[in-house]
C-alpha cells in the first residue's frame, strides 16, 4: 500500500520532458544532486549573514570591549550553578583576575552572574546598506556583553568581524568573477570570432600569463600598490588583480566554443536563414554555451575567495581596517597566538566552508549542464 | 529545359597545416576541382561519390555556404542570371532566400535552445518577412505539409526523433519558398523506414512547390528512386554525368562501373561479384596525375597516367571523363555474368 501511495504522489508532478526547456532540464538534473543543494543552501546562508551582517552581527566590527581582550568564546548555558533552569539562555559573567603566575590580567567566568541572553536589543547605531539608519541588532546580553566567537587583542568581537569579514570576501569574489566574466568573454569572443592573426596574438598572451607561477605574479602585482591608498581602492585593486590572472581560462574556453560552434550545422543554417553576424552570436552561439560558462565561473569563484585570502594572509592584500577573511586570519600567523587564541582560526571555517560548498555547486551545475549525463 | 543552375570550373581547395606561426599553408586539399555543369529547373539532381570525394563541399561551394576558390555559380530567376561567387554578403544573404540546404545529421542541424515554433519561423522573421499571425499561420502551414503535428511545435528539438527532426529541418528549409534545395545525404542518418517516408514526403514537396533537388547521397539505390539525372563525383572532379537509367544500366567510366556492380540485387539466390576496385582512394591534397582514376582503373593505359580527360558530352546529355569513352564495355547495375546465375538454377 505505501509504494502505490508513492506512485500516486509522483504521478501528480508529471515532469513533461518532451516540452521541458533546457533551462527546466538542467534545474531538474541539479535538485538530484544532494551535494550541490546543499551547498547552494550554504552559499545563500553566508549571502544573507553578508548582506545583514550590520544587524545580525551585535557589534560593529571596531568596537572594543576593554575588559575582555584576548577573551575566548563565550558559551550559551541553559542551565546555571544552582541547577536552575533557564528558559531563555544566558552566558555566565567575565571578570578580569591577575594570573598568579605570570601576573597578567586574563579574564575569567564569573558564574555568580548571569548575563542572559535578549533579542532585537539596542546597540551601537549603524546604517543598513548605507540607507536606514537603525540600532536593533538580533541579539545581545543584557547586563554585559556576549562574544560567541571570543574577541582579539584589542578586545573586537571576533563574530561580528568574521561576518563583515563574509561581505567583503564574498563581494571580492563576486566583483572579481564579474571583471573575469567580462575579460574572457570579450578576448575568447574576439579571439574565436575573428581568428587567425589577432586569435594567436591574444593567445600567445594568455599562454604568457599563464606561464607565470600565480602567486609570485599576485604577489609582484599587490607589491606594486601605493601604500598610501585607501582600503577602498587597495580592495578595487585587489580584485582587478585577481581577475586579470583569472580571465585566460574562461578566454579560452570562449574562444574553443566559438570555433566549434562557427561549424556547427544549425549555425549554418542559420545562416542560410538570413541572420546577421548579430543575430547568430545572440540567438544561435551565445544560448548554446552560456550555461557551460555559468559552470566556469561558479569553480572559479573559490579561487577568487582563496586568491584574496591568501593575499591579505601573506600581508599583501587587503589590510586594517579592512575586514575580510584573510585580514582576520592574518593575526593568526604566530604559534604563539595559535596556542594561547585558536579561536583566531574561526574565520578559517568559513573559507573552508565556503571554498567547499562552491565545489559542490559547480560539479552539481557542470552535471546539470552537461548534455550526455543521465 | 530551361536551366537553374549552371557551375561553371568551381574549386574549393582547403589550405592545410602553415610553416611557422604566420606562414603560408603548406600545402591545399582540392576538394573541389574544377567542376562544371548545369541543374535544370524543375529536377532532381543526383550527386554520388565515395566518402571524402568532395559531394558535400561542392553542395555547400554551390551555396556558398563556404566561399570558393574560384569558378561561377550562375543562378538564373526568371529572366535575370545572377553570379552568386561575385555578389556581395548582404545580396547573398538575400540570395539565400531562393537556395537553402537540408542537412545529414539531423541533431546538429537543429539549435537545442529553441522551440520548433521559433527554428521554423527563424528564416522569416531574420529577412523580415512576416510578423504575427501572418507568421504563426505560415509556421503552421510548413509545418503540416512537412507531416508535423500543429501541437507539438512549442516542444524544444531534443523531444523529436531523428525523422521529426528532419521534417523540421526540411519545414524550415522550405518556409521561405526557394527554388533550390541541397539535400545534403538528407537520409543516410535515418532508420530504414523513416528513409522512405522522407524521401516521399521530399518527392511530394517538390512537385507542390515546384523545386529543383541537387541531391548528395551515397546510397545508389535511394539515387536511382529519387533523381532524373546523377552526377558520379570522384576525387574533386565530375567522372560521368547521365539520366539515372542510362548512367545506371549503360554507364561509360570504369569508376561508375564499379559503383554499379557494387548494388546489392534484391535476390536472395544471387551472387554479387563487384568489380573491386584496387588500393586506396589517392591523397586528395597530391592528386595523381592525369586521370585521377588511373591508379585504381583495371583499364589503364599509358594516357591514362599524362593526359587528364576533359567531360565530354558523348551522346545528347551524357558527359563523360574517360579517354576510353567509346571502347569500353562496361556492365551496368544488376547485370549478372550468365555462368553464375546457371549454377544456382
Amino acid at each position: 500500500m505505501v509504494n502505490t501511495g508513492v506512485k500516486v504522489k509522483r504521478n501528480k508532478h508529471v515532469r513533461r520532458l518532451d516540452i521541458a526547456t533546457a533551462r527546466q532540464l538542467m534545474w531538474w538534473k541539479f535538485k538530484r544532486h544532494r551535494m550541490a543543494l546543499l551547498g547552494i543552501s550554504v552559499i545563500l546562508f553566508f549571502l544573507l549573514l553578508a548582506i545583514f551582517a550590520e544587524f545580525l552581527s551585535p557589534y560593529a566590527p571596531y568596537e572594543r570591549t576593554a575588559i575582555y581582550t584576548s577573551g575566548s568564546p563565550m558559551g550559551l548555558n541553559f542551565i546555571d550553578t544552582d541547577r536552575k533552569l533557564h528558559i531563555c539562555p544566558f552566558v555566565y559573567g567575565r571578570v578580569s583576575k591577575r594570573d598568579p603566575v605570570t601576573l597578567r590580567l586574563k579574564p575569567a567566568i564569573d558564574t555568580s552572574q548571569c548575563w542572559p541572553l535578549r533579542f532585537f536589543v539596542k546597540g551601537s547605531s549603524y546604517k543598513l546598506w548605507g540607507i536606514f539608519k537603525l540600532n536593533i541588532h538580533l541579539f545581545g546580553a543584557k547586563g554585559g556583553f556576549i562574544h560567541i566567537f571570543g574577541t582579539d587583542k584589542l578586545g573586537r568581537d571576533l563574530f561580528s568581524r568574521c561576518l563583515y569579514a563574509t561581505r567583503t570576501s564574498l563581494s571580492v569574489g563576486v566583483i572579481g568573477i564579474i571583471f573575469t566574466f567580462f575579460i574572457g568573454i570579450v578576448m575568447g569572443g574576439i579571439a574565436g570570432y575573428i581568428g587567425g592573426m589577432v586569435d594567436n596574438i591574444i593567445m600567445r598572451i594568455i599562454e604568457f600569463i599563464r606561464s607565470i607561477p600565480t602567486l609570485p605574479l599576485w604577489l609582484s602585482l599587490a607589491a606594486a600598490l601605493p601604500r598610501e591608498w585607501s582600503a577602498l581602492k587597495v580592495y578595487f585593486a585587489i580584485t582587478l588583480i585577481l581577475s586579470l590572472v583569472s580571465w585566460t581560462n574562461l578566454a579560452r574556453r570562449v574562444r574553443s566554443k566559438l570555433l566549434a560552434l562557427r561549424e556547427e550545422d544549425f549555425v549554418i543554417s542559420a545562416r542560410l536563414a538570413g541572420c546577421k553576424t548579430a543575430r547568430i552570436i545572440r540567438r544561435h552561439l551565445l544560448p548554446s554555451f552560456l550555461s557551460y560558462i555559468i559552470v566556469d565561473l561558479t569553480i572559479s569563484f573559490p579561487w577568487m575567495i582563496l586568491g584574496e585570502t591568501s593575499l591579505s594572509f601573506l600581508g599583501l592584500g587587503l589590510r586594517e581596517p579592512a575586514v575580510s577573511w584573510g585580514v582576520l586570519l592574518f593575526s593568526a600567523q604566530n604559534i604563539l597566538s595559535i596556542v594561547h587564541m585558536p579561536w583566531l582560526l574561526i574565520p578559517g571555517i568559513f573559507v573552508i566552508v565556503s571554498v567547499i560548498a562552491f565545489n559542490f555547486v559547480g560539479d552539481g551545475l557542470r552535471d546539470a549542464a552537461d548534455p550526455y549525463s543521465k | 529545359m530551361a536551366p537553374l543552375l549552371e557551375i561553371k570550373d568551381l574549386k574549393l581547395y582547403y589550405p592545410v597545416g602553415r610553416s611557422g606561426l604566420l606562414g603560408k599553408p603548406i600545402t591545399t586539399v582540392k576538394a573541389v576541382d574544377g567542376v562544371s555543369f548545369t541543374i535544370i529547373r524543375g529536377e532532381s539532381m543526383g550527386l554520388v561519390g565515395e566518402s571524402g570525394s568532395g559531394k558535400t563541399s561542392l553542395g555547400r561551394a554551390i551555396l556558398r555556404v563556404v566561399e570558393p576558390t574560384s569558378g561561377k555559380v550562375l543562378l538564373h530567376l526568371g529572366k535575370k542570371i545572377i553570379d552568386i561567387t561575385s555578389i556581395n554578403h548582404d545580396n547573398l544573404r538575400r540570395m539565400w532566400k531562393h537556395m537553402q540546404m537540408i542537412f545529414q545529421d539531423p541533431y546538429s542541424s537543429l539549435n537545442p535552445r529553441m522551440t520548433v515554433r521559433d527554428i521554423i519561423a527563424e528564416p522569416m522573421v531574420a529577412n523580415h518577412i512576416a510578423k504575427g499571425s501572418d507568421l504563426k499561420d505560415r509556421v503552421v502551414d510548413m509545418a503540416r505539409r512537412c507531416g508535423l503535428d500543429v501541437e507539438q511545435l512549442s516542444r524544444y528539438p531534443h523531444a523529436f526523433s531523428g525523422g521529426q527532426r528532419q521534417r523540421i529541418g526540411i519545414a524550415r528549409a522550405l518556409v521561405l519558398h526557394p527554388d533550390f534545395l541541397v539535400c545534403d545525404e538528407p537520409i543516410s542518418s535515418l532508420d530504414v523506414s523513416i528513409q522512405a517516408q522522407i524521401m516521399n514526403l521530399l518527392k511530394d514537396l517538390q512537385q507542390q512547390l515546384n523545386l529543383t533537388y541537387l541531391f548528395i547521397a551515397h546510397n545508389l539505390s535511394v539515387v536511382a528512386y529519387a533523381c532524373d539525372r546523377v552526377a558520379v563525383m570522384y576525387l574533386g572532379q565530375l567522372v560521368e554525368v547521365a539520366p539515372t537509367e542510362i548512367l545506371y544500366y549503360k554507364p561509360k567510366h570504369p569508376y561508375t562501373e564499379s559503383l554499379m556492380s557494387a548494388i546489392p540485387a534484391p535476390d536472395p539466390d544471387n551472387v554479387m561479384e563487384p568489380i573491386l576496385i584496387s588500393g586506396e582512394r589517392p591523397n586528395p591534397a597530391n592528386p595523381p596525375s592525369g586521370c585521377r582514376f588511373h591508379t585504381r582503373c583495371q583499364y589503364v593505359d599509358t594516357k591514362c597516367e599524362t593526359q587528364v580527360p576533359e567531360l565530354i558530352e558523348y551522346d545528347s546529355d551524357h558527359f563523360i571523363a574517360c579517354h576510353y569513352a567509346e571502347e569500353l564495355q562496361l556492365k551496368g547495375a544488376l547485370e549478372q555474368p550468365a555462368a553464375v546465375k546457371k549454377e544456382h538454377t
